[in-house]
């Protein structure tokens, strides 16, 4: 197992998700196939982490287990201090709408909901109030500078404003962990910035995100960049020079 | 489970606030459905059919069945206050429903005269009589029979009833009132004349014209004084009259004292305001009206409600395929499987609800439309336009019912899919269940078992019915066996669907590349391809089933007509009887042996003035005098032989054939099945051999017929066969009906009038005075009328037999129409020797065959099959291309030009809707075959299955060619709703 160093983020701070030993496997006998193989990794508040890999090392395997969509092989995931390998699926489904947030690179936001609605369906799964779910859900939306935005449907905004509006769903109520698949694969590289930033801004005001991405400047926007091949991490680079790091390990 | 873990779980479910949740889901569905317009359509339109059907049905049966109180008093009594109806003798007990008369018990039966109203009303009392009768009369083309309506109908008492819209009323026996269709058929206008025959007036002349709203504006209908045309006394002969007072108010007091002297009252106050029921009269139950009718609509509502959630389940499985991604979505933010489950389910309530409103309203419409274009102008027809709003609220009821049930299969597997896959957007085809076509196979062999058991069971418990003469209590067991089964047996073809595609993909692995391609996406993607299959299947097998029960149905209606000759052919019968003739008559006749009057019966023998008579009416094509052995007739104290007028003794002995001893009635003492036993004897009543026509006498005396092959081609409308051909002319019998032939020989026996008499009342009638016995052939006509057996004329000479010219038969160019029958029955009358006043006139029969009620109805049952399978394959199948777009953009991507995409089209289509109808034409065989064990024959209509099966996917399957768009659909990764 590997346990890499850690980043400029303070140790101490309170440990949001830990994965301890995660393994994966597809298929038994001759066909299975290890997706991810003892993998080990912590995020903490206010720090990002990002992850990155060649096609079909395992990053988004372990963003599925680490938010509880997917059952690891074995290892345990821990969110908050709950070990998920003891939850059932309507605590793992509980945990998700009160702890952990996804965005995707596809958005997936709900076309027949309003930017607004998209942002407050955790809240309203999880029985908030309708006035207080509404004004969670602005807060969120204005921490992505979407607020004049609320009303419209995802067919109505761009690309990158679907993705704040992605990112305002992750993180709105109570949520402190993001989980990011590829959150800019489907924006320019100018929007694409935009929401990184916002995803930063939401880190530094300490939430704990893991950023799975193929692109290094995008990486470079994390704490701690982590990086797996066929199934296990294999480097971690902390504050070094992007390029120096990338190079040797995505092009072995 | 322990109680921790129970606990745990509790406190699970109740993590996402119930209402919160429920809103949720509504909020989601409804918003869905508004946003995917076109799809909602489409399954809002399938649960919309039927109820449009249903809510149709419901208002036309409510306007036709049910009059209110007001519509009963305006179409039963006019502005009158009671209609009185003489019933039974006095003192028989009885005692009727107070609104329905016709709805009476009697304690027992007395044997006194029935009474007349104006001997139990007061002095003074004003009555009208209306009595029904026929008359005889020329038209413009001939001489027809016409109903007389006799009586003040034109009194102002029956405003409503009967409105006089031209001229004035009758002030004479000499003048009647005519209703307008009848004014055009005698071709007259008002103050014309018309000659009756049979009429104590001779000759009327017509004063006005009269509007009968209790009939169809098509009646062709005399009015006349009471007595006038039937020479009746309506007083007199209480039984054959109706009597209304236009003064007397009847209260029920009153009616119970009427009812005691036999006569039933409908009574205007009484309607009004009915006596509480306290179980002293019958009651009435709406549902007795429906009676026998009840299983098979039961059968039928079963079976279209199966339809509709199977049709409706096919285009949410594939919506709730689309909707993936979106519920994956949710998923991911926190909402239980559970959620996604309410969310596809209140999109099928939300829908179904949406179907239900649209199918009232279209059905509310479609019944305002069927009922203006088929008033036939009787109020009696539809009492008005009626919403039964308990009906349409059953309605909108079933249909969120329908809704909620077809969402729930997709709902339960969409919201067991894999979220992580969903969310990806992957497309992985299913892994084939190896388990779901064995037990497919199990649902099915048990479907059809329990169907088969069904229909069996129905028919020992209506046989069962028959015997006890009340329904069993379990009678309800078989029509859910007969509902239940056949669902169980789709619904095993339909886990079996998938391994059915697999061995259709492998028959055409050697098909062209459309074929190809078709077969095996259908195999690989059997979550769209099944869909689509069922909902054509269940379509053809709703139709299917119709169409087999209502030709059935009509076979049963065909069977059952008493076809005097076939369809088509006119036969005058040249045996004339005058019942009351008795000793004292001009006619010779003959004389029983109490010195008694007896029947007269003549010949008539100037054959070739009836051959006239009818070339001058009708297109003849072929024309002979039919010749027979004389058959015995009822003299009322004895059968004698009507084979001379003057051959009457009571010792002559009459031949007749005879019916070999196993093809007897089993209630005959000569039958080898003959048991005294009662229920026996009630079972035998329901035996096809108890009712032959061969086992009457016929006075016309058609069992014996002498004649050669052009006679017996006429009589069976076609030639005969080679072997009835050689038959006749060795000397041998032709026998129209295989039972009176036994081991290739047929009987004739000659009896004594006393030996007949026991025949009749089924005792055994002895030892027959002769017998003999010929070689026969049967060749059975197509229909079964009323001709027994054919012998040479060589022959009947060498056994002796006498025989008579007793029928002009003529086959004809086409149908007769009502002129050229009315100007037949004026030539019988002008015939020479005959007395149309004295009632012995020639009848010339012309047989048009029973009404062919299932034609139509099978046809249209066909067309509205053919759309709802064509729509329903439309649908389904256009879900399916829809969710295999990406493949569709696959081939295109890889050069597939349109003849490509559209021979896969072709071939797609054919596939689902191919072996849909063959499968559904299949299975609705099943229930229709396992019916046939009761009254109703099996006998399918084959050409229009022929269509169902093989046109219809054609069809389909080119119109899916056809409509293949020229660009190919551009699919994109992302296409969550």
């Amino acid at each position: 197992m590997s346990n890499f160093g850690m980043s400029n983020v303070d140790t101490n701070s309170e440990v949001l998700l830990q994965l301890d030993g995660i393994s994966m496997q597809y298929g038994k006998g001759e066909t299975a196939v290890t997706a991810l193989s003892g993998v080990d990794l912590t995020v903490h508040a206010g720090e990002l982490v990002a992850i990155m890999g060649a096609s079909g090392s395992g990053k988004s395997t372990l963003l599925t287990i680490a938010g509880g969509l997917t059952t690891p092989t074995s290892g345990e995931v821990i969110v908050e201090g709950q070990w998920l390998s003891t939850a059932s699926a309507a605590g793992i489904a509980a945990l998700r709408r009160r702890t952990l947030g996804f965005v995707f690179q596809d958005f997936n936001l709900i076309p027949a909901l309003s930017a607004l609605e998209n942002v407050m369906l955790p809240l309203d799964l999880d029985g908030w109030k309708r006035n207080r779910a509404r004004s969670a859900a602005m807060d969120a939306l204005r921490s992505v500078e979407l607020e004049n935005r609320a009303h419209h449907f995802p067919d109505e905004l761009s690309g990158g404003q679907q993705q704040r509006i992605a990112i305002a769903r992750a993180v709105v109520g109570t949520r402190r962990i993001i989980l990011a698949d590829e959150p800019t694969g489907a924006l320019d590289s100018t929007t694409g910035e935009v929401v990184l930033r916002m995803l930063r801004k939401r880190v530094d005001a300490g939430a704990g995100g893991v950023l799975v991405t193929h692109d290094a400047r995008h990486a470079a926007w994390a704490d701690r960049i982590v990086f797996l091949r066929d199934g296990r991490v294999v480097d971690e680079s902390v504050g070094h020079s992007v390029d120096t790091l990338l190079v040797p390990v995505v092009r072995p | 489970m322990s109680p921790r873990k129970r606990r745990t779980q509790r406190v699970e479910r109740e993590l996402v606030n119930r209402k919160a949740s429920a809103s949720l889901a509504l909020k989601i569905a409804l918003r869905t459905s508004a946003r995917s317009v076109g799809r909602s359509a489409l399954i809002v339109a399938m649960v919309a059919l039927p109820v449009t059907g249903l809510v149709g049905i419901a208002v036309v049966a409510d306007s036709h069945y049910s009059p209110s109180t007001h519509d009963t008093i305006t179409t039963q009594l006019g502005l009158n206050e009671a209609r009185l109806t003489s019933i039974t003798p006095s003192g028989s007990g009885l005692s009727q429903n107070p609104a329905h008369p016709e709805l009476f018990d009697t304690a027992e039966f007395s044997s006194g005269q029935i009474v007349s109203p104006g001997d139990v009303l007061p002095t003074g009392t004003r009555i009208l009589p209306l009595n029904n009768s026929w008359v005889t009369a020329t038209t413009a083309t001939g001489l027809a029979s016409f109903s007389v309506r006799e009586g003040p109908s034109w009194d102002p008492a029956f405003a409503g009833m009967y409105d006089v819209t031209e001229g004035r009323a009758p002030r004479s026996d000499g003048e009647v009132m005519v209703t307008a269709s009848l004014l055009e058929r005698l071709g007259k206008r008002v103050g014309g004349s018309v000659e009756l025959v049979n009429s104590t007036t001779p000759s009327v002349k017509i004063v006005g014209v009269i509007d009968d709203n209790t009939q169809a504006d098509s009646m062709e209908e005399f009015f006349a004084r009471s007595g006038a045309v039937s020479g009746v006394n309506a007083f007199e002969n209480p039984g054959t009259s109706t009597f209304y007072l236009p003064d007397t108010t009847v209260d029920w007091k009153m009616i119970q004292d009427l009812n005691s002297s036999g006569i039933t009252t409908l009574s205007r106050s009484v309607l009004l305001d009915p006596p509480p029921s306290d179980g002293s009269f019958p009651e009435f139950t709406a549902l007795a009206s429906i009676g026998s009718q009840l299983p098979l609509v039961l059968i039928f509502a079963g079976f279209a409600a199966f339809e509709v959630i199977l049709l409706a389940g096919a285009a949410f499985t594939v919506t709730a395929r689309q909707q993936q991604r979106t519920l994956a979505t949710i998923a991911s933010v926190g909402a239980p499987r559970r959620l996604l489950f309410r969310i596809l389910t209140a999109n099928g309530i939300v829908l179904g609800a949406i179907g239900g409103l649209v199918g009232v309203v279209i059905g509310i419409g479609g019944a305002a439309a069927i009922m203006a274009l088929t008033a036939d102008g009787s109020s009696t027809q539809y009492y008005g336009f009626h919403l039964p709003w308990l009906a349409l609220l059953s309605a909108v009821v079933f249909a969120v019912l329908i809704g909620w049930v077809a969402s729930l299969l997709p709902a339960r597997a969409t919201s067991r899919f894999n979220i992580v896959a969903a969310l990806r957007g992957s497309r992985k085809p299913p892994t084939p269940n190896v388990r779901r076509p064995i037990a497919g196979l199990i649902v099915l062999l048990g479907g059809v078992a329990l169907t088969l058991a069904g229909g069996a069971l129905l028919a020992v418990f209506i046989e069962g019915a028959t015997v006890m003469g009340s329904a069993h209590t379990l009678m309800w067991v078989p029509l859910v066996l007969l509902i239940v089964g056949p669902i169980l047996l789709q619904l095993g073809l339909i886990l079996s669907g998938p391994l059915l595609l697999r061995v259709v993909a492998r028959l055409l692995r050697n098909g062209n590349l459309g074929a190809r391609l078709a077969a095996r996406d259908a195999a690989r993607n059997p979550g769209r391809a099944v869909p689509a299959l069922a909902a054509i299947m269940t379509t053809v097998f709703v139709a299917v089933f119709g169409m087999t029960m209502t030709a059935g149905s009509s076979e049963s209606s065909r069977l059952n007509y008493g076809y005097t000759s076939p369809v088509g052919s006119v036969t005058v019968s040249l045996v004339q009887v005058d019942w009351n003739a008795g000793p004292a008559s001009s006619i010779p006749t003959p004389i029983d042996a109490t010195g008694s009057a007896v029947p007269a019966v003549t010949f008539y023998e100037d054959t070739d003035a009836v051959k006239e008579a009818i070339r001058s009416s009708v297109g003849v094509d072929q024309v002979r005098v039919i010749s027979a052995v004389p058959e015995p007739i009822d003299s009322g104290n004895g059968f004698i032989s009507s084979a001379s007028a003057s051959a009457s003794t009571e010792n002559a002995t009459i031949p007749l054939p005879t019916i070999p001893p196993q093809n007897l009635c089993p209630r005959d003492p000569r039958s080898p099945e003959f048991s005294t036993d009662s229920v026996d004897s009630i079972r035998a009543q329901r035996d096809e051999r108890c009712q032959s026509y061969l086992r009457g006498l016929d006075y016309q005396s058609r069992h014996l017929l002498v004649g050669d092959a052009a006679d017996l081609a006429l009589v069976l409308g076609r030639e005969p066969s080679a072997e009835a051909t050689r038959t006749l002319a060795s000397g041998g019998a032709v026998s129209l009906y295989p039972d009176y032939v036994h081991n290739d020989r047929f009987e004739i026996s000659w009896w004594t009038p006393q030996q007949i008499e026991r025949m009749v009342k089924d005792q055994h009638p002895g030892v027959p005075a002769r017998t003999e016995s010929l070689t026969a052939v049967v060749d059975e006509p197509t229909n079964p009328i009323r001709f027994g057996a054919f012998i040479s004329p060589a022959t009947a000479k060498t056994l002796g037999l006498e025989y008579r010219n007793i029928m002009v038969m003529v086959s004809t160019t086409e149908l007769p129409t009502t002129e050229q029958q009315d100007a037949l029955r004026q030539a019988m009358v002008t015939l020479p020797g005959q007395d149309a006043s004295g009632g012995t006139v020639l009848y010339a029969n012309v047989e048009m065959g029973p009404p062919d009620f299932a034609g139509p109805f099978v046809w249209g049952l066909l067309a509205l099959a053919a759309l709802i399978a064509i729509a329903s394959s439309a649908v389904a199948i256009g879900l399916a291309r829809f969710d295999g777009r990406q493949d569709d953009a696959t081939l295109g991507a890889l050069g597939a030009g349109r003849n490509v995409r559209q021979n896969f089209a072709f071939w797609q289509a054919l596939i689902i809707a191919g072996l849909g109808s063959l499968l559904g034409a299949t299975t609705g065989l099943v229930p229709a075959w396992a019916l046939s064990g009761t009254d109703q024959p099996f006998a399918p209509p084959w050409l229009e299955l022929g269509i169902v099966v093989l046109a219809l996917p054609l069809l389909i399957a080119g119109g899916s060619w056809l409509l293949t768009t020229r660009r190919s659909v551009s699919a994109r990764r992302m296409a969550i709703f």
